[in-house]
């Protein structure tokens, strides 16, 4: 166990290290300079070398990536060059709203999706079957800006019930919240479309399987059958999917987060992008890698508690 | 019975009664908090640290001052200094300042500050922006400790219209740092607090030197990056005023909109069609002469901008001073661009193909550069479209003048000045221009240098540097009751010193 786990770690490791070297790699193959998109059109030559040399750009590349790598290794992730602000500070004022954006609305999602695609998957072929089908695929072609605006017009200009968009800060929890509602049921309502097709699709999956037909010959309750028996084993998959989505979703909300106005990691993402601000790009990386290896190792060890055939000895 | 003179004193009194209310229904209302949407959060909020433009908007005039500003027409007017002695001729400008005026923080404004500013501001090490505005600077003392003086190398036009520039804005005596992120200055506004991500809170300062002003008690810069959230947070009561950024296609909806009004404005921006003087095809007169014939700019105007703009045809806007209208300098006329393609050497055998780069952050660019290609095809030519992001473009095109077409608007007020530089991105070297430009710019009498800018915008014109397609509008959405808005922007300003809630 303690060999497995460590083998794990040395693995999660590796992986960080080689996210971090590609988005390093890569960001010497784009165009375009940091320093003029700081100093703008009319900035002078002598201006722009001595902030070059100020943010250590004049150095060589390899100079530059054995300087961040030490940095990083030291927990540092040095400072954001558009923002002036650290890189690790940043993240996490971005990640105070985008977590909590991305898990109320996946949680949403599966809480809309489960009903909904047991349902489908149970009335497979008939009318209710199609029509939640039908439903769902019209969720997820709609798209999230567009949603998000008529949500907007809906509830903030006609009715006048809920902001409009911006965020306050955590202070008061019942604002915050507040806040995120509409946002929340934008993006939910995507997420919600795919996993109602997912949790319908696993569990027709299972039910046509050979110990589901047992179980129904038992006498067993459909009820009983579908929820404690066909359940369980279609669960795998889609927490699997829900792991992956919600490791997505904190930088796919950037649609979102442009329409509400909220201040998330997506819209830090294109701004980093856009300025070339690499130092804060490449901790963005290494902070997403590490959530999706985290997130990995706890799918991981969550199949041992779901299948106790799964184990890692 | 009223005598005669009892008559007299009651149409005083009642004169005095009805100017009492007149007066007071026009007074403006002090108090209140408004809401600004901003489209982009800037990188930090010293105007004299970085050229984002964002940054002039919501600090320029309402929290930092400089030694003159410019007002809403674009004259230079008195900031913190009272009165100033100088010429354009003059090699010495005597600056008397304001006494009593204290910054936010406190500490009493004096000449010290005024002259460490600008000792900063003309080192090109120091990283203040534009050191070139300052270059002809020789020296500048402290003669007492509200009088500066400052000596130049050699007259220049433009130095007062630099110092009133927002580079030029003046914080207290060596606060460099600090000031990036907190900025203090000695303006109407006192800033509170910018939380990132979400915007810039100004509060009033009631140790404002000009009496009365300002009106407002607090102002929030909402950051709202979408300009369709920005009219949807309006209408729903979430903002006050859209500044800056406002669509045509959203400034009509405001029009039809009874709760909100809409101010139609100039800027200083050209909406440029750059061409490369440098490379084929453009270093050819005829071709980029061909390319003006080819374009009806009115046409751009209505179909793109839904009317809002106005057609130029040099490097200057219509608000600016020694302003010529060269828009018609060129005709309409696709026949003789025709003919002038084929004079170099284009025709229907072996027709005018160029890439056309787009910028992909500015949409009505975007779709300028489009109508423009359209039109182009009318005419023969292929113009390849090809869309880059702003990093790219700033380093292929701008940097590197690795382009052959590109559309941008320059936004900067008074810069013809950059067609004297042979190697900015549109290439043109002209010796003839340089000559004419220097005695602009060192021109002793104020009368002739007007006369050499407006020969300046002809000769631009004349040798079709580039299609200058449109100086943009300024458009800018509020509440009905917001008054006292800018009606232009002859500077990045969205001033709040005279704004008021009308209600």
């Amino acid at each position: 166990m303690w060999g497995y786990l460590l083998g794990r770690l040395l693995q999660a490791l590796f992986t960080l290290w080689l996210a971090a070297t590609l988005a390093f790699l890569a960001l010497l193959l784009v165009p375009g300079d940091p320093v003029q998109t700081i100093l703008g059109l009319e900035a002078s030559p002598e201006a722009e070398n001595a902030l070059r040399e100020q943010l250590g750009l004049n150095q060589t590349p390899p100079v530059r990536y054995i300087h961040w790598l030490v940095q990083v290794a030291q927990g540092n992730l040095g400072n954001s060059i558009r923002y002036e602000q650290p890189v690790t500070e940043l993240i996490g004022a971005r990640l105070s709203v985008t977590l909590p954006l991305a898990f109320l609305s996946l949680l949403l999602a599966t809480a809309v999706a489960l009903p909904l695609g047991v349902l489908a998957a149970k009335q497979a072929g008939r009318t209710l079957d199609l029509l939640l089908t039908g439903l769902a695929l019209l969720g997820l072609v709609l798209p999230s800006f567009w949603v998000g605006l008529l949500l907007i017009y809906l509830f903030a200009v006609h009715l006048g019930l809920l902001p409009s968009g911006g965020f306050p800060g955590w202070s008061s929890l019942k604002v915050a919240l507040f806040h995120l509602l509409l946002p929340v049921v934008t993006v939910a309502l995507g997420r919600a479309a795919l996993l109602t097709r997912m949790i319908r699709g696993s569990l027709l999956e299972v039910l046509a399987q050979d110990y589901i037909r047992t179980a129904r010959a038992k006498g067993l309750s459909e009820r009983w059958v579908v929820y404690k028996h066909a359940m369980r084993n279609a669960a795998l998959p889609i927490v699997t999917v829900l792991g992956l989505e919600f490791a997505q979703l904190l930088t796919a909300t950037v649609v979102v987060e442009t329409v509400f106005g909220l201040p998330g990691l997506g819209t830090l993402v294109l701004t980093a992008l856009e300025a070339r601000d690499y130092p804060l790009i490449q901790g963005i990386v290494l902070v997403l890698a590490a959530f999706i290896v985290a997130l990995n190792l706890v799918t991981d060890f969550l199949y041992v508690l779901l299948d106790p055939r799964v184990s890692y000895a | 019975m009223f005598s005669v003179r009892d008559k007299e004193v009651f149409v005083k009194k009642l004169a005095c009664l009805l100017l009492l209310v007149f007066g007071l229904a026009h007074a403006q209302t002090r108090g209140g908090e408004l809401r600004v949407a901003i489209l982009a959060e800037p990188p930090v909020l010293d105007p004299s640290a970085s050229t984002s433009q964002e940054i002039a908007r919501m600090m320029y005039d309402n929290v930092l001052q400089g030694l003159v500003k410019l007002n809403e027409k674009g004259e230079i007017v008195p900031a913190l200094a009272e009165k100033w002695q100088g010429s354009p001729s003059s090699l010495t400008w005597v600056f008397n300042l304001r006494k009593g005026v204290r910054f936010h923080n406190g500490a009493a404004f004096t000449a010290e500050d005024v002259v460490f500013k600008f000792n900063r501001a003309r080192d090109p090490r120091s990283g203040h922006t534009n050191p070139a505005y300052y270059r002809d600077i020789a020296s500048i003392e402290a003669r007492d400790s509200h009088t500066v003086v400052i000596r130049l190398r050699q007259p220049n036009q433009d130095f007062l219209f630099n110092l009133a520039r927002p580079d030029s804005v003046i914080g207290p005596k060596g606060r460099v740092e600090e000031q990036r992120t907190q900025p203090v200055g000695t303006g109407p506004f006192r800033f509170v607090s910018w939380e990132r991500g979400v915007g810039v809170r100004l509060e009033r300062f009631d140790g404002y030197y000009e009496p009365g002003l300002p009106y407002l008690d607090r102002v929030f810069f909402r950051f709202l990056p979408d300009p369709n959230a920005q009219i949807a947070a309006l209408k729903a009561g979430d903002i006050d005023v859209i500044g800056l950024g406002l669509s045509p296609e959203n400034a009509l909806l405001v029009q039809r909109d009874s709760n909100l009004r809409l101010v139609v404005g100039t800027t200083t921006t050209e909406i440029t069609v750059g061409m490369n003087n440098a490379r084929p095809p453009f270093n050819d007169p005829r071709v980029r002469r061909a390319i003006q014939h080819a374009v009806d700019k009115k046409e751009l105007i209505q179909g793109v901008m839904l009317g809002f703009g106005t057609p130029i045809g040099s490097h200057r806007s219509p608000a600016e001073s020694c302003y010529v209208d060269l828009s018609g300098f060129y005709s309409y006329d696709p026949a003789k661009a025709r003919a002038l393609l084929q004079e170099a050497g284009y025709g229907a055998g072996n027709p005018l193909r160029f890439t056309f780069t787009l910028a992909a952050p500015y949409p009505y660019e975007r779709r300028l550069g489009e109508a423009i290609a359209a039109k182009l095809q009318a005419v023969g030519v292929q113009a390849q479209l090809e869309v880059v992001e702003w990093a790219t473009w700033l380093s292929r095109v701008f940097r590197g003048a690795d382009y052959q077409m590109t559309i941008i608007g320059h936004s900067e007020p008074n810069d013809i000045g950059i067609y004297s530089n042979p190697s900015y991105y549109f290439r043109y070297n002209s010796q003839k221009f340089r000559d004419l430009y220097a005695r602009y710019i060192r021109n002793p009498d104020p009368k002739q240098a007007c006369e050499s800018m407006k020969e300046l915008q002809r000769l631009l014109a004349e040798d079709a540097v580039n299609l200058w397609v449109m100086n943009s509008p300024y458009l800018a959405a509020m509440r009905r009751e917001v008054a006292g808005w800018w009606q232009n922007q002859p500077t990045p300003s969205l001033n709040l010193t005279r704004v008021y809630w009308n209600r």
